[in-house]
């Protein structure tokens, strides 16, 4: 554990003074994709930990009970394998893998399971994996017909479940799908939503959003999703309660988000610029985005159900990405090139336009605030 | 940096006395890395017609010149920005005054530092409906030793590409073998011998620290040339155009600036289906590219590669320059058709 630069000294400073978020937030910092490491920013003490073990670090998540982070990694010449760190031994748990390329781990609510896609040669090839804690072992979701997959997300309640069984005569599901030994596997271990990439007639690529559990996949009913062929979907995001979703899709001719609520699938972020990148508050009030209608890319939140949009960190001569809420959903933390190497700026919801910068020196990218301490 | 001043004002002595070539006035610092002008450089030229304009990115503000290949040096009159990142930007508006041909750029600090960088500034007459261009890939430099295979090589493709009516050079990546600074200072010497703008990105042979940019600044820029525009991009890392860092935004925006082109190529080292979703979705789902030019695998693409898998976008990939291969594109109103690879040897 090393001190943190000055910036992180005067953000402590301004923390006493002037009631500044506490907390941590992990990241991933280096100069390049060679030497990324995930980074904990102890906001409270003014101190950063770095994980040495590994190289190429990438796509850090917390645990739901904020004790562990999953990540990728490359552990000497092999591909990318999933490490799970544990923030209070301060150890290092590699899993075991059937495939040499892992990567975009999603823990389930309760924390016993960790998904993850995992391939050999990427995009066309890519199964979803779930790590079981309690034996240790690996095991393939989704049955045979999930073809590829990316970008999983664990629903965290089942009221998708309880939705779906009041509908279940109204809507039609894939063909081949399982209905009963979807809630039987769902309400016993879980279900999530991902990415599905598949090859159309034409031997094109499309993406579809599917609901995934243990041996059966579906995609969403086509009542909900018709023509879903014609578009590309992508970045599902379950709000906190589960149940409703965000999701991006070209629909409309660019990049736009939409919601899955209770009343059907609406556009709730209508530019000509790309809208990408939605990200749930923990309160499951707002959404967070990304979008480049002011020029370059800034940050937004979204009201989903008025479809009501406010700037939240937006300027003429920077960008801000990957933005992250603390767990009271009253600040966020982004990424930023105002001051040339992107670093961790923090800002608060309420407040102007002021942002803070908490990082300097490497690069730092990624940030996921960790949540509250259960 | 009162080193390299000394240096620079003991290279200027020697030239007063003897006179040596414009090659090695003033230019970058002495190991070859960009020193106060960081763009427009060898490797990402401005090319431009009278009449336009074009943006310098500096260390310091100072005054910028245009020197011609006789050493006559034309002043401009930039409107100088101070960017948040610590750098200058100066955009440039070119009179009539400058007649067509290839430029270096040179600034004079405040600081009184002189820095060129040669051939970075092309003027053109105008530009036309057709024109060509020609496509390097792997060049794999070692030494500027011509009596290595990959050097004599690249000589000789060198001198059949200035030979060529190609207009312009793409070279995408792998420029050297290992990524060293002297290296990079050999594909430099090597890439002054062109008599055409050169645009250049890294390879993953390229990625040896952050040497590529030390000599290029950057591997993500755009262009346009004709109706015409260019994305060039990075994917020389193991995870090839990660979704974190900043490439997403400029793509995204040259994306959308380059849409009422003609035609738009993805310009890269080379596409694999782990390449970031974000990048993929901006130049090949959303508003695909309509084609991406790559090398990195020392072959032609077959039948089955000549479509990336989303659907719309036409791939040429063209075999290594370091076993003798460059090919030259013709572009026009019905879209861009490839010729017979050439060989040196």
């Amino acid at each position: 554990m090393s001190v943190l630069p000055i910036v992180i000294v005067s953000f402590v400073v301004l923390k006493v003074f002037v009631g500044l978020p506490d907390g941590d937030i992990a990241c991933l910092s280096g100069e390049d994709v060679d030497t990324f490491r995930v980074t904990i920013i102890h906001l409270g003490e003014g101190k950063e930990e770095k994980i040495e073990e590994g190289t190429h670090h990438g796509n850090p998540v917390w645990s739901p009970d904020g004790s562990k982070i999953a990540f990728s990694l490359k552990m000497g010449s092999g591909g990318l394998q999933i490490g799970v760190y544990d923030v209070v031994s301060k150890s290092l748990q590699v899993l075991n893998s059937s495939y040499s390329w892992n990567d975009e781990p999603t823990w389930s609510p309760d924390g016993k399971y960790l998904a993850y896609i995992s391939c050999e040669k990427g995009l066309v090839d890519q199964k979803l994996m779930v790590h079981n804690f309690e034996d240790g072992k690996e095991e393939n979701w989704g049955g045979e017909k999930l073809p590829s997959v990316m970008k999983p997300m664990w629903f965290p309640r089942l009221d998708v479940l309880n939705a779906m069984s009041a509908t279940v005569t109204q809507v039609t599901y894939a063909e081949g799908f399982n209905l009963e030994k979807f809630f039987e596997e769902g309400y016993s271990l879980g279900v999530l939503v991902g990415v599905a990439v598949i090859r159309t007639a034409s031997s094109k690529l499309s993406t579809e959003l599917v609901l995934i559990s243990r041996t059966q996949t579906t995609t969403l009913p086509k009542e909900l999703m018709a023509e879903s062929l014609r578009f590309e979907e992508y970045a599902p995001q379950v709000s906190p309660k589960g149940s409703s979703m965000a999701f991006e899709s070209n629909e409309g001719g660019d990049r736009e988000i939409y919601y899955l609520g209770r009343r059907g699938i609406s556009n709730i972020t209508n530019h000509t610029s790309a809208d990408w990148n939605p990200v749930w508050a923990p309160n499951g009030e707002w959404l967070a985005f990304e979008s480049f209608r002011s020029g370059r890319r800034g940050i937004y939140r979204v009201y989903p159900e008025t479809a009501r949009v406010f700037p939240m960190v937006v300027s003429a001569d920077f960008d801000a990405w990957s933005p992250t809420w603390a767990p009271d959903s009253k600040w966020i933390c982004f990424v930023s090139n105002k001051a040339g190497k992107p670093q961790l700026y923090i800002k608060s919801i309420g407040s102007g336009n002021e942002i803070i910068q908490i990082t300097e020196g490497a690069k730092h990218l990624s940030p996921q605030w960790r949540p509250k301490i259960k | 940096m009162r080193n390299t001043i000394l240096k620079k004002i003991f290279i200027t002595a020697i030239i007063v006395i003897f006179g040596l070539p414009p090659s090695l006035s003033l230019a970058r610092n002495v190991d070859g890395t960009l020193s106060l002008i960081k763009l427009p450089n060898e490797g990402v030229p401005v090319v431009v017609a009278k009449g336009q304009d074009f943006k310098v990115l500096t260390e310091n503000k100072g005054e910028l010149f245009l020197v011609d290949g006789d050493g006559k040096k034309f002043p401009l009159q930039p409107l100088w920005k101070s960017l948040s990142s610590g750098k200058w930007e100066a955009k440039v508006w070119l009179s009539e005054a400058y007649p067509p041909g290839a430029y270096s750029i040179q600034l004079i600090g405040d600081n009184g530092e002189v820095d060129t960088n040669f051939r970075s500034v092309w003027i053109f007459e105008g530009f036309y409906e057709y024109y060509t261009f020609a496509h390097i890939s792997d060049v794999h430099i070692i030494s500027m030793d011509s009596s290595n295979d990959n050097t004599a090589t690249f000589e000789k493709v060198i001198n059949r590409v200035n030979s060529s009516d190609a207009q312009f050079v793409l070279i995408t990546g792998d420029i050297t073998h290992n990524g060293s600074i002297e290296e990079m200072k050999a594909f430099l010497k090597l890439l002054n011998k062109f008599v055409k703008p050169t645009f250049v990105c890294a390879g993953n042979h390229d990625r040896s620290s952050n040497n590529y940019e030390l000599f290029f600044y950057t591997s993500t820029y755009a262009f346009r040339f004709s109706k015409d525009g260019y994305i060039v991009f990075d994917s020389r890392e193991y995870r090839v155009a990660d979704p974190w860092d900043e490439q997403d935004n400029v793509v995204y925006r040259y994306r959308r600036e380059l849409k009422p082109s003609r035609w738009v190529f993805g310009v890269t080292h080379r596409y694999e289906y782990t390449m970031g979703m974000r990048l993929q979705l901006a130049l090949f789902v959303d508003d695909p590219v309509d084609y991406l030019l790559y090398g990195h695998i020392h072959r032609e693409n077959t039948k089955e590669e000549s479509v990336l898998p989303w659907g719309k976008t036409t791939v040429f990939v063209v075999p290594a320059c370091k076993d003798g291969y460059f090919r030259v594109y013709d572009v026009g109103e019905g879209g861009v058709f490839p010729r017979e690879l050439t060989s040196v040897k």
